[in-house]
Order: C-alpha cells, then structure tokens, then sequence
C-alpha cells in the first residue's frame, strides 16, 4: 500500500466532507502523484524539535525555531515503509508545514471523555478518552492562541485567537463527535490572573466565525487568583478543570479541581507546587481521567534534596492516590534529574523480563540528565528490575584500620564487635542483624568509625576571638554530645555545652592561633555511622542498637505501610579490646532496587543530549508497532532529532537497536 | 615608554586604516554607565573588528541625553511609531569618545569609578589582552573613553600569555603555563576584583595540544596587573563567562575537550579553592555560554547550548555555596549572554540575547515561563547591558536593554516600560548603521539598509 493510499484511506475514515475538502484533496492527490514517482522516504525536516503530541494516526512535532509544525503519519503502511512518513505538503516533495504566525512555546491538543455503559447497566462518567479536533499553540508572552487543525483534512492554522493578556496555560476538551471543543485558558497580565473558558464550535464553523465573535462567546470562570499566576490546566471528566497555580516570589502554588457547572472546587493534595498537569486514558481498570498526574515544581528545592518528580491524586477527590502498597504514593523520579516531558498511554508492551508483556497503563519521562524511564503508572511506582530485597553484602562486610596516607582504605582486620553478622565460619547460624527497608536503603557503602568525625563538624573555621566557642550550624552541633573532643590548633578539647550557634568548651588555655577545628565522637557512643550517599545518619555505642528512618524512594513489593522497616538498622556488639581512633566497619549496602531508566546511544542518534516533549504511539493493534517517540531539541549545526523506539525494544541503560531517528 | 607617548601624541585617526569613527563594527561588549537622576547615561560599545578590515577594534561611547535630545532615540517607555523602530544612522560621538582597543573584543565590564567607570574588554587578537580604559561619565555632551595612552588603548592592560615565553622572573618557560589564550568574558566586583574566562585551551608545551588546563584569571581591577598568582587553575576545557558574587565567581564552561563543566566556582577570598557541582550530571547540555547572580544571590541563571536552555539553579549557603537545578527553559537558537531584573517583592526577570535567532527573551521566574521574545533585535545578537530606571508610567521599575548585534554593527534598544508587565518589552531604536552588506551582501537585510540609506 503506498502512502497515498494509505492517506486516502484515513480519509474516508474521517467521513466527513467540509470546506477543506479543497485543501485535503489538493494534499492527497498530489501525493499520489509524488508517491509514484519516488520511492525515497521524504525527510521530515524536524529541526528544532521541541514538543510533540500524537492525535489519533498522527504524530504533531512543534518546532519552535522555525514557527511551524510538522506532522509524520503514523499509519503509515509498514509494507511501504517501516518509518512514519511526514504528511506532504500540496506540492508533494515537500513534507506539510504548518506555518504559526510566532515562535511557539508550548503545545497542548484536545482531550475527550465520553460516558461508558457498562455491562451491568451501570453508567462510568467520562470512561473513555479520544482526541479531538485542534491543536493549541501558545508563544512566550504571546496574548492569543494559534488554533491548529488537528484531523487530516484541516492541517492548517484555523484561527489566531486573541486575549487579553498574555497566557500561561491552555487546554482544551473535545465535547464529542460533532468536532466542538471548550477551550480553557488562563492569562496573567503581570499582577492579575484570570481563566476562560471559550466555546470552540466544529472546524467549519469555526473558520466561518470571526476571531473577536468566538473570543465574545467566552466566559471568565469564576476562580479569584491572588499574587499567582495559572501554571497548568487539565480537563477532567465530570465537566472539571483542574488548575495549577505558581506563586508570585516565593515557592507556593496550589492545585484544585474546579466543577466548571456548579462552581464547586477540591483541593488536590500535592505535596507541593505543580508545573504539568496530566490525566491518562482507560486502562489497568481505570476510567479515563481518574487519576490527575502532576509534575512537581522543583522551584524551592534545595541542594542534596530529593525534588519533583510525577504525583497523581484521585480526580474524584484530590485525595494522594494509594500506591500498590496501599499507602499514599511516592513521588515517581530519578535522582536529582529534572522531570521535562511526561507522557500515559494505555496497553503498551514492554520487556520486563525475558518477553515482552503488555503493560496496562504505562508512563514515560524524559529527564534533564539526557535519560529517560518508564513507571506504571496503575500500580503508581517504578518498574523494578531487581527481585532481591535491599540489604547488605554481608560476604563484603569488613572491619578496618584506620585510614593512612597515601591509602584509600585502611587495613582490614579480623571481624570483632561492630555490626553483628554473620560468621563465614558457621553459616548455619543467622546472626546477620543489618537490615535495611526495601525501597529505602541506597546503594551505598555505611562506615561505622570509631571515635569519627562528625559530618558537618568536620574542618570548620574558628578564630580565637570566639573564646570557648567554636561555631556551627545548629543542626549539626546537635550531633555532637557532652564530652565529645574538639579537635584543633594542636588541643583536644572536651564539650562542655551544645546550643544553637555550636559548641563549646570549658577552657582554650594554650590552644591559640587556632583557624579550623573538628568535632570527634566519645564517650559512650563513640561510633559515627554516615553512608557514602546518605551522609550522616547518627551514633551508636557498644552492645547499642542502631536505627535510622531515612525516607523511601519507592514502596516496592513488601512494604508494610503499617511499620515500615527503617532504612538502616543494626545491633553492636562488644567493643574489640584492640580498636583505635578512625578503626571503622564497612557496610556496603544494595537497594534491590533497579528502575526502568534508559537513554539513547549517542551512536545512533547523533548529538542527542537532552530529550524534551514525549508522546507514545500506543494506538496500534499489532503492539509491535507501538513506539516511543522523543524530541531532542538541538540547534541549527545538527543533532535536532526525533527518536522512535518500539516499545517493546525499550532496555534499561543505552538503547541502540530498532531505533529510528527522524530529521 | 616611548611607545606609550608616541600613541598619546598620535589621534587615532592617524594610522593608515582606523575603524570607523561615527559607527560600530562587529560590536560584541556592551556597558551602561548611569550619571545621575534624570540623565540617560553613556553607552559603551566594544566593536570587535571581526574581519579585521581595519587595524583595530574600538570603543565607542555615547552621551544618550544627546541622542534623546536630537529626537532620535525614543524617550523611554514611548510607543514605537507604526513605520516601526527608528535606526540613528547618525551616532554624533563626541571628541574623545573613541578609543582604539585590540581586534576581537569580547564581553565588557565595568567598575564603578567616581562619577564613570573603568571598562575591562578581554581580546582575542594578539597579546590576548584585557584592555583596561577609562570613561569618566557623559560631560560637556560627550562620553569620553582613554587610558593612560589617550585614546590608543590596544596596548592597554595585561596580557594573558604574558609568561608562555618567559616566566615572570624572566627565565624560559618551557610549559608555557600558566597562561589564558582566547580570553572572552569578564566579571567585575564592586570591590574591584576582576574575573577572566578564555575560550582556547592551554595546553603545555604550547602548540603540543596536550596537557591542556583551563584558568579563571583574577586581577585587581584598580591596579590590573598580572602575577603567576592570577591564574586559578580549573583542570581541564575552557571557560566562557564569569557572574561574581560575594564569595565567589561562576565560571561556566565552553566544549572543548574533555566535555564542558557547566560551572565552577572560585572562592574570592582564596582564589585556589575551586568547587565542582557537577551541575551536568542532572542537567545535560554540551556547554554554557553566559551567566547571572540574583542580586540576592540565591538565584544562578545559566545559558546551556545544544539544547539552547536557559538552566535555573538554587544557591544555598555563601561559603561554600551548593547548587541545585530546579528549572530548565527552552531558549531560542544560539542563546549567548544573560542579564538578571531582579524586583523586590516579586521573582526575576531574565533578559537572554539569543544570536542565531536574533532575539531577545525574557523569562519571568514567577510565571515559570518565558513571558516575551522581541524578534528581529538583529543579527547575532550578542551582548546586553541594562538601564534600571523608573517606570515610564510612574509606578515600580522599568529598564532599557541595549544588545549589540554582530552581524549588522548595530545596537539594538529595547524598552521594558514596567518591570510587572514583562511582555510589553520591544524593540524601539536600533543605534548605528548597518555593516550587513559585508557579512550579508545579498541578503533582503543588506538590500533594505541599502534602500533606506542605513549602511556605513
């Protein structure tokens, strides 16, 4: 079949015939003729590729260097080719681009959500999710919105539709087979944020309408913002709207659900600020909609904080949707990594394990490390690779002297006391005592040092203008303990008192010329137990048990939300008659925790650094043409690439095989 | 000496092919030197001659309460007439505001000096220079540029390969190190320290292509003078720009080899302390071009290249600080240098000049969002230097952005007419006439400034 047939056929698929019937005649007919004519695969020129939306059989790649959108078909017959050929334009050697008056910024197509009659008479309101008639474009500060086609036969800019201030957030709902969508759209003017809500009638009518007519027919909706601006909107079954709000200065926003008949308003629960606003269509027995997905706004995250990352609340109540474990889900991310493009497709296959399986609901994230992962986003966590239970590597649990110059790591010594293990000698008998919550112990190495320094009272300036004082943050002074040894200029001071400005001493006599000092533990907890990644997680003594909460990164299979196992815990024995100062233990612990995190080869996609917009071809019947698409915005000297990856080729770590690049 | 009053007795006019007296060519770095309530100020720009049809660069400044006065830059705030923004073909510098500096000038800073200010202009031709000169503010109608040796001024400053050939205690210096070949960007502290990235490599022995080490060099901007001391080593790639804070300088990196540090950070009180974040493990562009401080320093913008990205990062602590990147955004092609708007009680703005596209964006850090791209600035739009100044309206804050374009010779003029209004920033005068037609001789560009008269 070649692609104009294949064309042809998706027309009279759409079974409509309208004004454009012109236009999309002139587009067919033409690449009829072009198709005859050359066999080559024409170049979909994507440069500048930033953000991407599939509608139905088409992929939409927003490109805002160049003002315009491409569109590649993906029904595309596979026997014709195994790429999705670009949509030509009327002159058939060209590939169709939608011209936009101004540099676009962001991109948002229609959702829909139709009532589904179950078997047992039952009504599920909004179960069913389907695309829509347009595409909406917005540009930085731009003060209207660029109303695209979005079926086959409108692939046009059908209207620049004017507001009143610049927008910061747009969406649209498809209101049914007539092809009439409401368009939701939030402005802000600098001080003052207002949302509309505008009646979209069906592409014919549309473009028989003037601007400033459709624009009259709107409404501002009824929501007072103070000091915010609109971050995101979404539409939700239900006739709802949800919104997201940035604060103005600061680090707040709010997230509500908003009834757009009755005027009714829930807060949705995010534990923070959102930047995206998603919802998801059927699947894993999920109504469309049930569940708003939110990106986290990493605004006010600080360094060594584990930030962002995708949320969802019930959209019903606003309520943390329970996670697989059934305790409230855990914020889905990958490292320090920025979430950037977020996408929830239904029935994808995926290679979990020796074949591929079909997943019911999937989520795919690009992130700001140039990766990517994939989560499942019915069970609300990470796909997990690695069966085994967090824990330690007790073969390689080691008992070490202290560290020498010139060496890495010190001596190691016969096991006595520390962290209770097992004996290699008599490994019938369980005595491991270190445990570590599953989806809460890194992979990392914990030392446990005798008579250590204490993270962050390690190499601190002082002076002796401070007297008896030797100065520290608050929190990490509360570290130290009475008769603790301040170590510094020479001396070995006891702690005498702890407050908030530091430590202190009883006496400095004879420590002058003092610049740095140090605190060390004594006493009777004199071991400093910090992991490589963890840093410092506290004290413990001889014959003590030892116990740190730590926080989870996933609740994987076993989490018990009713006592969760701490992150690290162990039971000391008795203190080696032989241990010095800095004589340490080393627990290398694992996490038992490997998420479905790739990237691109570089060697085959080119200069591919940093993927941005995401979009599945989940609509495929024969799921080995479903496919992952990514854009990786580059510049005009090359790189500007869109990457297609068969779901089911998806690997963890670098994918190089199956891979299409398009240009 | 000699040399030196020989070019103090000479105008500049009295070499065989000086740079334009009344125009810019390729201008690169760009100052806004205030002079009081009501004044408009002087502009500086730095022309880098970067085809060297002439025998140097220039900096040329200008009196703008001239230029307003003669009606030919709009007053702030003023709408732009429908026939679109006028181009002041006609610059009327002023006697001794024309200095001669080395050929490819870079970025230009300056520090604060009585009334004026003295300019530091790194340059890449030979001697890699930091040319040091002096504008002591717009008199008498005029924005009076020199150095010691009058307006020849290409000598001026230190070398920064002073010690590739000889060592500073005059001994052979086999390593050619330390040394900054390329220097590019500069960063001034009010207290006068000085801060200079270089875009080439040092490798060691010179020419080997080995060993290669990057520096940030630190000169005390009263008295620019260059010891072994200045050059802090940053391993290896080279550096771009340079923002400075209270503690510390941001170095951002160009690609080279080995990849681009995103930044590095340079203790001010102990220039040898260096800190890597290693912003490019959780934020992945191949190099960063320009960077900038909130004026409360808790805020580090970023341009990132390959993808064209602006990265926003939090900065916690001052000594040492930690970095976090919490925002990426999306840039126009060729984003280059950044300036910071910050305003109280409110987020930042974030002025971005972005070369290939020729625009200038602005990113509102309230909304999240880029909030205004004023397209056609030019061609290759490059430097940017800000008048803060009351809003035209009356009320809070509004700014004039000046951007050199080098591929035209021209500065562009855009107004923010109030700060709280971002998106009402445009493009309202370009300042001196068009050099398109060498760069661009059949372009629409070059036929329309030729048509209209605006070419040098």
């Amino acid at each position: 079949m070649s692609a104009s047939m294949g064309m042809g056929g998706s027309r009279e698929r759409a079974g409509r015939r309208s004004w454009l019937g012109a236009l999309a005649g002139l587009v067919c007919v033409a690449g009829a003729v072009g198709c005859k004519q050359e066999e080559q695969a024409l170049t979909a020129l994507l440069a500048g590729a930033q953000d991407l939306a599939v509608v139905g059989d088409l992929l939409f790649v927003l490109s805002s260097d160049r003002s315009e959108l491409r569109v590649l078909d993906l029904a595309t017959d596979e026997k014709q080719s195994v790429r999705a050929q670009p949509i030509r334009a009327p002159n058939p050697l060209e590939p169709l681009a939608i011209a936009l008056r101004e540099r676009p910024g962001a991109m948002v197509a229609d959702v829909g959500f139709s009532d589904v009659e179950q078997e047992d008479g039952s009504t599920v309101v909004g179960g069913r999710y389907s695309a829509g008639s347009y595409l909406y474009v917005t540009s930085p500060g731009g003060a209207g919105i660029s109303i695209i086609g979005a079926a086959r036969n409108s692939l046009v800019e059908l209207m620049r539709l004017p507001t009143a201030a610049p927008v910061t957030a747009v969406a649209g709902r498809s209101l049914g087979d007539a092809g009439a969508s409401s368009l939701y759209c939030a402005t802000f003017d600098g001080s003052v944020a207002e949302l509309w809500e505008i009646p979209l009638p069906a592409p014919d009518a549309l473009v028989a309408s003037s601007a400033e007519a459709i624009r009259a027919g709107g409404r501002k909706l009824a929501v007072t913002f103070s000091g915010e601006s609109v971050s995101a909107l979404a539409p939700l079954p239900g006739n709802r709207l949800a919104f997201s709000t940035r604060a103005l200065a600061g680090v707040g926003g709010r997230t509500e659900i908003l009834d757009l008949a009755s005027g009714a308003r829930v807060t949705a629960a995010f534990p923070g600020p959102v930047r995206q606003l998603l919802t998801h269509p059927a699947g894993g027995g999920l109504a469309a909609g049930a569940r708003l997905f939110g990106l986290l706004d990493e605004r006010g995250c600080q360094p060594g904080q584990l930030c962002g990352g995708v949320m969802a609340v019930e959209s019903a109540t606003g309520a943390v949707v329970a996670d697989a474990s059934g305790a409230p889900m855990l914020p889905i991310r990958w490292g320090g990594a920025l979430v950037r493009g977020l996408a929830i497709a239904p029935s994808i296959q995926l290679t979990l394990g020796a074949e591929a399986t079909t997943q019911p609901l999937v989520g795919a994230a690009t992130l700001s490390n140039g990766e990517f992962f994939l989560f499942d986003a019915v069970a609300l966590r990470h796909f997990d690779f690695d069966s085994r239970v967090g824990g330690v590597q007790r073969d390689n649990v080691t008992y070490r002297e202290a560290v020498e110059a010139g060496q890495t790591d010190g001596r190691v010594r016969p096991y006595v006391g520390g962290p209770i293990v097992d004996d290699p000698a008599t490994p019938d008998v369980d005595e491991n005592t270190i445990v570590g919550g599953d989806g809460a112990v890194r992979d990392e190495v914990i030392s446990v040092v005798y008579q250590g320094q204490i993270p962050g009272l390690i190499d601190l300036s002082t002076s002796d203008a401070d007297g008896v004082r030797f100065r520290a943050p608050g929190a990490v002074a509360a570290r130290a303990k009475l008769g603790d040894l301040v170590v510094t200029a020479g001396c070995e001071l006891p702690v005498t008192a702890i407050d908030a400005d530091g430590v202190l001493v009883a006496s400095v006599v004879g420590c002058s010329g003092r610049e740095r000092f140090s605190v060390r533990a004594t006493g009777g907890q004199p071991f400093v137990v910090a992991g490589t990644f963890s840093g410092y997680l506290g004290r413990v003594g001889p014959l003590e048990s030892f116990s740190y909460q730590g926080n989870y990164v996933a609740h994987l299979a076993g989490f018990s939300a009713a006592s969760p196992a701490p992150q690290l815990a162990f039971k000391m024995g008795a203190l080696d008659p032989e241990i010095r100062r800095d004589f340490h233990y080393l627990l290398p612990m694992f996490s038992g925790f490997s998420p479905f995190v790739g990237y691109v080869d570089q060697r085959v996609g080119g200069l591919v650094h940093l993927p941005l917009g995401v979009a599945f071809d989940s609509h495929w019947s024969n799921p080995s043409r479903q496919g992952l698409f990514m854009a990786f915005p580059s510049d005009d000297s090359g790189g500007d690439v869109v990457i297609h990856i068969p779901t089911a080729s998806i690997v963890r770590g670098g994918n190089a095989l199956n891979i299409l690049p398009y240009r | 000496m000699c040399a030196g009053l020989l070019l103090a007795a000479c105008g500049p006019s009295s070499f065989s092919n000086p740079p334009p007296a009344g125009a810019f060519y390729f201008p690169t770095g760009v100052v806004h030197v205030e002079a009081g309530a009501g004044s408009e100020g002087a502009l500086y720009v730095a022309s880098s001659n970067y085809d060297r049809k002439y025998d140097f660069g220039s900096v040329i400044g200008l009196a703008l309460d001239n230029l307003v006065a003669s009606g030919g830059l709009p007053t702030f705030g003023a709408a732009v007439p429908e026939s679109g923004p006028p181009t002041l073909t006609s610059l009327a510098v002023g006697e001794g505001a024309l200095a001669h500096i080395q050929s490819f000038a870079g970025e230009m800073d300056k520090l604060a000096s009585g009334s004026g200010a003295r300019l530091f202009v790194p340059t890449r031709a030979e001697g890699h220079r930091v040319n040091v000169l002096d504008a002591p503010g717009p008199t008498a109608g005029a924005a009076r540029i020199g150095c010691e040796a009058g307006q020849e001024c290409a000598e001026s400053g230190p070398s920064l390969v002073a010690f590739e050939k000889d060592g500073p205690d005059g001994e052979p210096n086999p390593s050619g190190l330390p040394r900054a070949p390329g220097p590019s960007g500069v960063g001034v502290a009010p207290d006068g320290q000085v801060f200079i990235s270089h875009l080439l490599r040092a490798d060691s022995p010179p020419g080997s292509l080995r060993d290669n080490r990057a520096y940030l060099v630190a000169l005390d901007g009263n008295h620019p003078e260059l010891s072994v001391d200045s050059f802090i080593e940053l391993s290896g790639g080279a550096t771009q720009a340079v923002a400075v804070g209270a503690h510390y300088a941001y170095a951002t990196g160009r690609y080279v080899d080995p990849a681009a540090s995103m930044v590095r950070l340079v203790s001010r009180a102990a220039p040898h302390k260096v800190l890597f974040p290693f912003i490019e493990e959780s934020f992945r562009v191949l190099e960063a071009r320009g960077a900038a401080l909130s004026s409360d320093e808790k805020r580090l913008y970023i341009v990132g290249r390959r993808p064209d990205t602006l990265v926003v990062l939090n900065v916690v602590g001052d000594d040492p600080p930690t970095l976090k990147a919490v925002r990426g955004i999306p840039l126009p092609d060729g984003a280059n240098q950044v300036r910071v708007l910050s305003r109280p009680g409110r987020g930042d703005l974030v002025v971005v000049s972005c070369s290939n596209a020729g625009s200038v964006v602005v990113y509102d850090d309230d909304v999240g969002a880029l909030v205004a791209e004023v397209r056609d600035v030019g061609l290759s739009t490059f430097g940017l230097a800000v008048h803060r100044r009351a809003a035209a309206d009356g009320v809070g804050q509004g700014a004039r952005i000046f951007a050199t374009n080098l591929g035209d010779g021209q500065v562009a003029v855009i107004d923010i007419p109030n700060l709280a209004r971002p998106h009402e920033a445009r493009l309202v005068a370009r300042l001196g006439a068009s050099h398109v037609c060498r760069t661009q001789p059949k372009s629409e560009r070059c036929a329309r400034a030729r048509e209209k008269g605006e070419l040098q």
